[in-house]
Order: C-alpha cells, then sequence, then structure tokens
C-alpha cells in the first residue's frame, strides 16, 4: 500500500481517537448527569414557608422536596404570583421547574440542613444573603445571629420544617452563626466559619 | 504532491510509522484524562463542576458531596472570572449544591466551581469539561 499524507493523517486521527475512548474506558463518562441524591420525587414538593424580602422585592420562599434517593431537600427562591422561581440580572422573574437543584441532606443524621446562599449584585438586582434550611422534627426553632451584633432573628419553621431569613448585602457565612434548639432544651451552634 | 514530500514519506520507515500512531494515541488519551480532572473527581469525596442535561443549556452547578468528616462545604460558581454566586452549607449530611439558574443567565463554557471542604481539600477551581474562557 502506498502511504500518502492523507492516508497517514487519517492513521493518526484515528490513533488519537483510540486513545480518546481508551481512557475514557478508563475515567468513565464525562459527567453530565445531575446529582443523583438530589433528584426530585415529582409529587413530593410543597412551598413554604415565605419571607419578604428585606427591601421591598419580590418575597423569598423555600421549595422542599424529597429526593430518589430518601433525602430531605431544600430550594430557596422568589415567589411571583404564587409561582417558585428566581429573577435574573435584569431583575425579570423566571419560573424554576423542579429539578435536580436542591440542597440535600439526612435529617435522621444531621437535625437541620443549614446553608447560606450568596447572590452578589448584577446590573439591576441588589446583592443579597439568604440563609436557609430544613429542620428535622426534633427541633422547635432557629437563631440566626451576626457576629458584630447588627443581627438577632428567628425565622419561622414551616410545615415541612424549611426556613428561610433574606438579607441585604453580601454577608460571609461565616458572619452569621445559626444556633439550633432541639425540642428537649439543648441548643447546637453551627458555625460556618 | 511535491517532491518534498515524496522524499519525507520515502524516508518514513514502519518504526517510525508506528511512533507516530502511537503518540497519537497517547495524545488522545492524555487529553481526555486531563478534561475529566478537571470538570469533576474525588478527593475522598466526589465535587466538581457538573453540567446539567447538556455543555450549552446554561445549567450546571458547583457541587461538594458530603463525607470524610467534614462539617463545612463550599461551592461557588464564577463566569468569565466573576463571582455570580455561591453556597456553604454545614452538617454531616448536606451536599453543597449550588445551580446557576438559581444566580442568572450564563455562559456555561466560560465558567468554573471553585470548592472548599474543611479537612478534606483546600480551595480549589474546576472549570467546564467544555472550558472556552
Amino acid at each position: 500500500m502506498r502511504l500518502t499524507p492523507v492516508k497517514l493523517g487519517a492513521a493518526a486521527l484515528a490513533a488519537g481517537a483510540l486513545g480518546v475512548s481508551a481512557a475514557s474506558a478508563v475515567v468513565g463518562a464525562l459527567p453530565t448527569s445531575t446529582p443523583q441524591s438530589s433528584v426530585p420525587v415529582v409529587g413530593s414538593e410543597s412551598i413554604g414557608p415565605i419571607a419578604p424580602d428585606p427591601e421591598g422585592d419580590l418575597d423569598w420562599a423555600l421549595r422542599v422536596y424529597t429526593s430518589t434517593s430518601g433525602a430531605s431537600c431544600v430550594e430557596v427562591g422568589r415567589l411571583s404570583g404564587g409561582r417558585f422561581g428566581q429573577i435574573d440580572a435584569r431583575n425579570a422573574f423566571h419560573v424554576l421547574p423542579l429539578d435536580a437543584s436542591g440542597t440535600c441532606g439526612d435529617l435522621t443524621a444531621d437535625p437541620t440542613i443549614l446553608a447560606v446562599n450568596v447572590y452578589p449584585a448584577r446590573r439591576d438586582r441588589e446583592a443579597r444573603t439568604v440563609v436557609f434550611g430544613r429542620a428535622g422534627p426534633d427541633v422547635a426553632g432557629a437563631l440566626v445571629r451576626r457576629r458584630d451584633g447588627s443581627l438577632q432573628a428567628r425565622p419561622a419553621i414551616g410545615a415541612a420544617g424549611g426556613f428561610v431569613l433574606p438579607l441585604a448585602g453580601m454577608i460571609a457565612a461565616s458572619e452569621l452563626p445559626v444556633t439550633i434548639t432541639l425540642d428537649d432544651g439543648r441548643n447546637r451552634v453551627y458555625d460556618l466559619s | 504532491m511535491n517532491g518534498a514530500s515524496q522524499d519525507f514519506l520515502r524516508r518514513l520507515t514502519t518504526p517510525l510509522l508506528l511512533l507516530v500512531l502511537v503518540c497519537c494515541f497517547s495524545f488522545g488519551a492524555v487529553v481526555r484524562a486531563a478534561l475529566a480532572a478537571d470538570n469533576f473527581h474525588t478527593t475522598c469525596v466526589p465535587h466538581g463542576f457538573v453540567h446539567g442535561n447538556s455543555f450549552s443549556d446554561g445549567s450546571f452547578f458547583a457541587r461538594v458531596d458530603p463525607g470524610c468528616g467534614s462539617t463545612l462545604r463550599r461551592c461557588d460558581l464564577y463566569t468569565w472570572g466573576s463571582f455570580v454566586g455561591g453556597q456553604t452549607v454545614t452538617g454531616s449530611s448536606a451536599t453543597c449544591n449550588a445551580w446557576s439558574s438559581d444566580f442568572g443567565t450564563f455562559t456555561e463554557c466560560a465558567s468554573t466551581a471553585h470548592l472548599a471542604n474543611s479537612g478534606v481539600f483546600s480551595d480549589h477551581v474546576h472549570k467546564a469539561a467544555n472550558w472556552c474562557g
């Protein structure tokens, strides 16, 4: 067989493709799937509680659901006309469909799933920091403090255990310790620093 | 084909040709492995940049799974090098899962996940698998 540059190039490409295939067999397929433990069971979701925005914009709300692996999940968003979603950089509301987008955990292992989301300011949107979570059945209350003493708030805990506290500006999670009070009176401090 | 090309091909021996093909094979494997490492990997717990249903639908996550004794996890999203939103979670069982759509609409291939996990791994960056930034 006479070797031409075209044939040589084709052989080189084929060898490169074989290399990609061989490496894929070792490292696995590119992880394009959504997190398994966060995939919702359709029908398990509920919205609430709802908290007002600190500067009068759309209310904040929680969407809680159970994942296909049995995890308790919670997602924070905005509420417009009873629909759950988020606002974009131009302050326009978009509905967020139920997806594997929650923060999920095991409420038999921890009394509370606790998270802080930070939303930086965008073109037409003010910055926000949102403390939220989902409490287990043994939790009686939550207290959010700011280390500099400028804040002390007790967000209401909803029927499904959700709680949400939106704050103006960007605040480091390390500045917002949360004290969870259990039914038996014991306190547990979650320090995010 | 000109004379120079013919001379070049004439000088190619079978071992040299094999060497070229082996090099191409290795290059493909190295590029593929590097892409996987940039995107998502496991250092005691799985973590990284997770694409949604495709590489270009604008739906992607910065994610850190719980485990390995960690009690504090942080997952932030950046696009074109700017912070666009992030999440911090605490507790032994909660997954840090910052979803791009919770923070706005962003160019997926120019985005990165900045992740930290106390006592397990320090702050580092994972790029989108189809990185274009």
